[in-house]
């Protein structure tokens, strides 16, 4: 008689506690991993808007192109760097080429200065320029977050794409 | 029970296996569960945010010139002229609002998306206000929207254009108006004025408007100009205003000039009790006005001649100063063989008395002599009474009376017998030595001294008194006339030879008629009755007692019938019903009428007994008892002298229990004074507002009569302009003009001076009203007079005359397609028209009229009342300035010559419309 009932209450108790188990599975998946997943997009949007900001801008000080970038104390003068006249969206086409320079010999520098935490990526797709990490293809990343603004280059509209990824 | 055995056998022998096969299902469930959930819930976040692409168009589009920007459709456009020059440094955004609102619609939807068009089919909606201008998506709730302002575009409105501006430097003349007016009383005797003209170019019309008692001539610098009032016045509530043929407008120079109003009457009428004469001319001075008004120092001075008056100076007036006065000085030269007074307010300034000073009189009050008396804050801006008269010891102060007076006669036959016996008396005349006979007919002495009761109570002196004219025998009849003369008339006009009954009842009850239908509770009313005999007739009758084939009538003692009732043939009303009771019912009759009199109106009831009454009991009871119940008295006589007496007593008692009051004239006896035209007042002070503004030119307008007796009226100030003076006329007649309200605050209260009584006390005819209380739009003016106590409305007449001034010039019209100009068709206040082609280079075709509904102006151009045309709109609003009660005639006279009229036109004005609001949306 005893026997008899143990193998019974083991099926049933077998059942229940996959059960369990399985909706603290998908809890786990369906929320913890979303926070984790929600805090690291809002973190990286935060960030591509403030470049995206910045880069829009004319930088601080707003003569950034017109220094010395290979004098390291001039260079860490540079809180921000932008490449528009101030608060018109157009394109200052010397920033722009200064940004460029900079980008392609100190990628790291420019990431300290625009104290980006990610890595990123700056695209003018019509001018076929491309700004920022190249080591790396970002299109692999697993997050991606693009920021896409309007620019006037050469009196010209141009998407100017802020791309920030890890 | 053995089934249960069954089933725990195959238990027992499939454990171990089941358990194993469980485990394992289990664990690859785990498994797959884990593979699928992570592949479901686990995603890597890749973005594309777009929410900033409006804000940056919108930002872009605002900072690139069109002019610069890098496209070729653009370029396009400036090439073929839909964008031009002027427009090439607008900013993509401004020139996309532009070129919609110039019709470039299709054009403008082409740019935009060519412009855009490299933005990757990114969806764009672009509005204007509420239009919507381009769209290459449908709107949906996930656009993001930006808008931005653009000035100087709004959906309909011309883009750029022209703008006008006017103002005038000099005019061919403005229509003024100089004044000479004259106090509240202006007396007594012909009258003279000084009128002080400034450079005029033409005098329009010279009108005199006045209230007055007796015809007079006036003169101007000595040539005389006619009679007045004459036929061609127009009179309103006892003023005439009167047009002096323009025939004689010659006469009037610049410099002084004197006017002179001879009367025809006697003295003791001659006098003007309010009123102005008026000049109205054109001046070219285009800042003209009646003040000497020093800019500099803000100062101004005036100085006003008083009217002159030779006969017995009796001048009720008042002085005005318009600002703070800091400066005075009265010169008075006049000829006297009395001595007389000035009172300012209630202060007299001079008393001729305390010297006893007669004769040539001449003297200056100056600053010492009065400031010591006036105080000169309490006389600043305010009207203030001012009165030049003789003490009163010997003057006759006409009254003013309140007492309505019915007058009855006996018309019964014996009224043509003699005084001492029933004999027929001989007809006299009132001139006739032998009038106050015994055998002169009763009837005429009657008539003679109902005339001269009559003179009497209606005398120069009693004014106010009214008298009804009742006459009786079997019936009474009323006549009533407000004139002296046409009483007498119908006093002449009772028959000499009467005839019928004495129904004094029936007198008694048309008295009550009257009084009650025409007398009011504030008039005091008084009864007058002559008979020679005894009432036969009663007013009422009624049934005695009836026997099967007939009734019997009887007198009913309280009818009220103005016709006889019943007649008894016992009662003929002869010497032998003096005693007994035969004439009992019509005695009572009567008696019971005067009761009625006295008790429902309070009337006096004197009576008086021609004749036989003297010695008839039962009339001399009946005519003492009436006296009685009526409050009054009785006489009687049998002797004419002796009732001629009586009706002087009754006549002076009434005038001296109906004197209500004393008015402004005197009744002269043994005066000779004269005040000359030279004396005058100065006054110096700092105006209140000033006078002569740049670039505002000084009118002066006229209301309407105000046409009521109330007396309400509004002053209407019209926008844009500044009031320098203003003030009410007030035709008071023989009283005061007593308090003015302005919007509900009193700003003349004659009670502030004596509210006791007001015989030494001016009377204004204007009453200034403080320009900076005046208001844009409605000013309620209400006007009140008065005799000492009590309160009255004024008269039609009254009228409010103000100084305004109004702006030579209208600043930048709005922005409009053109700036050509226009013949205009202008008409004058004095009725004048004329054209005047503006600017004067004009040749074009245009016509344009000004108008205006008395609201708005309302100008026409070409028929239409919608122009294009900066230049027309320009004119119109400054041709409104010259009209500030925008009746549509112009008060400053402008012609094609003499206009100077600057017309400054600036073309590619960016217009003032908007702002606009574009609104770019982008899809998220």
């Amino acid at each position: 008689m005893k026997q008899t009932k143990k193998a019974q209450i083991f099926s049933i108790d077998m059942i229940i506690a996959v059960t369990i188990f399985l909706i603290g599975l998908i809890i786990f998946f369906r929320y913890g991993s979303q926070i984790y997943y929600k805090n690291t997009a809002n973190s990286m949007n935060t960030e591509a808007e403030e470049l995206s900001n910045k880069i829009i801008s004319s930088g601080s000080p707003k003569n950034w192109s017109e220094l010395n970038l290979s004098n390291d104390k001039e260079l860490k003068s540079i809180s921000a760097i932008g490449i528009c006249n101030d608060g018109t969206n157009i394109v200052n086409n010397s920033k722009l080429e200064k940004l460029i320079q900079l980008s392609n010999k100190n990628y790291k520098e420019l990431k300290f200065i625009e104290k980006a935490k990610y890595n990123f990526v700056i695209k003018l797709p019509r001018a076929n320029i491309t700004i920022g990490d190249k080591s790396y293809n970002y299109q692999e990343a697993n997050n991606i977050i693009t920021i896409t603004r309007i620019v006037a280059i050469n009196n010209s509209l141009e998407e100017l794409k802020v791309i920030v990824f890890n | 029970m053995r089934r249960r055995n069954n089933k725990k056998n195959r238990f027992r022998s499939k454990k171990g296996v089941f358990f194993t096969i469980d485990a394992m299902i289990g664990t690859a469930i785990i498994i797959a569960s884990l593979v699928l959930i992570s592949k479901v819930y686990i995603n890597n976040p890749q973005t594309e945010v777009m929410k900033f692409k409006s804000q940056d168009l919108t930002n872009v589009l605002s900072n690139i010139k069109i002019g610069e920007i890098n496209n070729s459709y653009a370029k396009e456009l400036i090439n073929e002229g839909v964008i031009t020059k002027e427009e090439l440094n607008n900013s993509v955004l401004e020139e996309i609002g532009i070129l919609y609102v110039k019709g470039y619609k299709q054009e403008d939807k082409e740019l935009i998306r060519n412009i855009t068009g490299m933005l990757n089919d990114t969806k764009i909606i672009m509005m204007l206000d509420n239009e919507e201008i381009f769209n290459n998506t449908k709107p949906t709730n996930n656009m993001l929207y930006f808008s931005r302002l653009i000035s100087g575009v709004e959906v309909g409105r011309t883009i750029t254009g022209y703008t006008a501006k006017a103002s005038i430097s000099s005019i061919n003349g403005k229509t003024f108006d100089k004044f000479i007016f004259f106090g509240g009383l202006e007396g007594q005797g012909n009258l003279s004025f000084l009128i002080n003209m400034p450079s005029f170019t033409k005098v329009n019309q010279m009108s005199f408007e006045f209230y007055t008692n007796s015809n007079f001539s006036l003169y101007l610098n000595g040539v005389k100009v006619g009679e007045f009032p004459n036929s061609n016045c127009t009179e309103i509530d006892n003023v005439s205003e009167c047009l002096i043929n323009q025939s004689y407008n010659y006469l009037i120079h610049e410099g002084k000039n004197e006017g002179e109003i001879k009367f025809r009457g006697d003295l003791n009428k001659s006098f003007i009790g309010g009123g102005f004469f008026r000049i109205n001319f054109d001046t070219n001075q285009l800042n003209y006005t009646s003040i000497n008004y020093d800019e500099n120092t803000n100062t101004a001075e005036e100085k006003e001649y008083l009217i002159g008056v030779k006969g017995v100076i009796n001048k009720y007036s008042s002085i005005y100063v318009p600002g703070n006065l800091t400066s005075m000085k009265i010169f008075i030269n006049a000829t006297t063989s009395y001595p007389f007074f000035i009172t300012l307010g209630n202060t007299t300034i001079y008393d001729g008395a305390v010297n006893n000073e007669t004769g040539n009189i001449t003297f200056t009050l100056d600053d010492t002599n009065l400031s010591g008396k006036v105080n000169y804050e309490n006389i600043s801006e305010r009207t203030i009474p001012l009165r030049i008269g003789h003490n009163t010891i010997k003057e006759e102060r006409v009254a003013g009376h309140n007492a309505d007076i019915v007058l009855i006669t006996d018309l019964s036959g014996s009224m043509k017998w003699r005084f001492d016996s029933d004999d027929t008396g001989t007809i006299r005349d009132c001139d006739d030595p032998n009038l106050f006979s015994n055998d002169t007919r009763r009837i005429s002495v009657a008539k003679c001294l109902d005339k001269q009761f009559v003179r009497m109570v209606m005398n120069d002196t009693s004014l106010g008194n009214r008298v009804w004219l009742v006459d009786f025998n079997d019936q009474a009849e009323y006549y009533y006339s407000n004139n002296k003369t046409e009483l007498i008339d119908h006093i002449d006009s009772y028959p000499d030879d009467p005839s019928g009954g004495t129904c004094l009842c029936c007198a008694l009850n048309e008295a009550h008629n009257i009084l009650s239908t025409y007398s009011n509770s504030s008039r005091k009313k008084f009864i007058v009755l002559m008979t020679d005999g005894l009432p036969d007739y009663c007013c009422g009758e009624e049934i005695d007692h009836c026997n099967w084939w007939w009734c019997y009538y009887k007198c009913d003692p309280t009818g009220t019938s103005t016709s006889e009732q019943f007649y008894s043939s016992s009662c003929s009303g002869g010497s032998e019903d003096c005693t007994g009771t035969d004439c009992e019912g019509p005695m009572n009759s009567s008696i019971n009428a005067a009761k009625r009199d006295y008790q429902d109106l309070n009337t006096t009831i004197d009576t008086v007994g021609f004749g036989p009454v003297y010695n008839c009991s039962n009339a001399n009871y009946t005519l003492r008892t009436i006296a009685e119940e009526g409050n009054g008295t009785f006489y009687a006589s049998n002797d004419p002298n002796k009732l001629n007496n009586i009706y002087d007593e009754i006549a002076r008692t009434i005038n001296e229990k109906s004197a209500a009051y004393f008015n402004q004239r005197i009744i002269v006896h043994n005066i000779n004074s004269s005040l000359y035209d030279n004396s005058y007042i100065w006054i110096k002070f700092t105006p209140e507002t000033k006078p002569i503004v740049y670039g505002k030119i000084p009118l002066s307008i006229e209301t309407q009569p105000f046409n009521n007796l109330i007396t309400d009226g509004e002053i209407n100030i019209p926008k844009n302009t500044t009031v320098t003076s203003a003030f009410v006329t007030s035709y008071s007649g023989d009283l005061w003009t007593s308090k003015v309200i302005l919007d509900n605050e009193t700003v003349f209260d004659i009670n502030r001076y004596n509210n006791e009584s007001y015989v030494n006390i001016g009377d204004p005819f204007r009453i200034h009203l403080p320009s900076n209380e005046m208001k844009f739009g409605e000013n309620n003016i209400t006007i009140k007079t008065s005799s000492g106590n009590d309160s009255r409305g004024g008269n039609e007449n009254d009228r409010g005359i103000y100084t305004l001034l109004i702006p030579n010039f209208v600043t930048f019209s709005s922005v409009e397609p053109k700036a050509e100009g226009c013949n205009w068709s202008i008409t004058f206040e004095d009725g004048e028209k004329t054209n005047v082609i503006i600017p004067s280079n004009y040749n074009g075709t245009n016509q344009c009229k000004y108008k205006a509904d008395g609201k708005e102006p309302d100008c026409t151009y070409n028929n239409s009342t919608y122009t294009e045309d900066a230049v027309n709109k320009a004119v119109c609003g400054l041709l409104s300035n010259l009209d500030p009660d925008l009746n549509g005639k112009l008060n400053v006279k402008i012609n094609q010559n003499s206009i100077d009229l600057n017309i400054l036109v600036i073309k590619n004005v960016p217009s003032l419309w908007g702002p606009a609001r574009i609104k770019i949306g982008v899809a998220r």
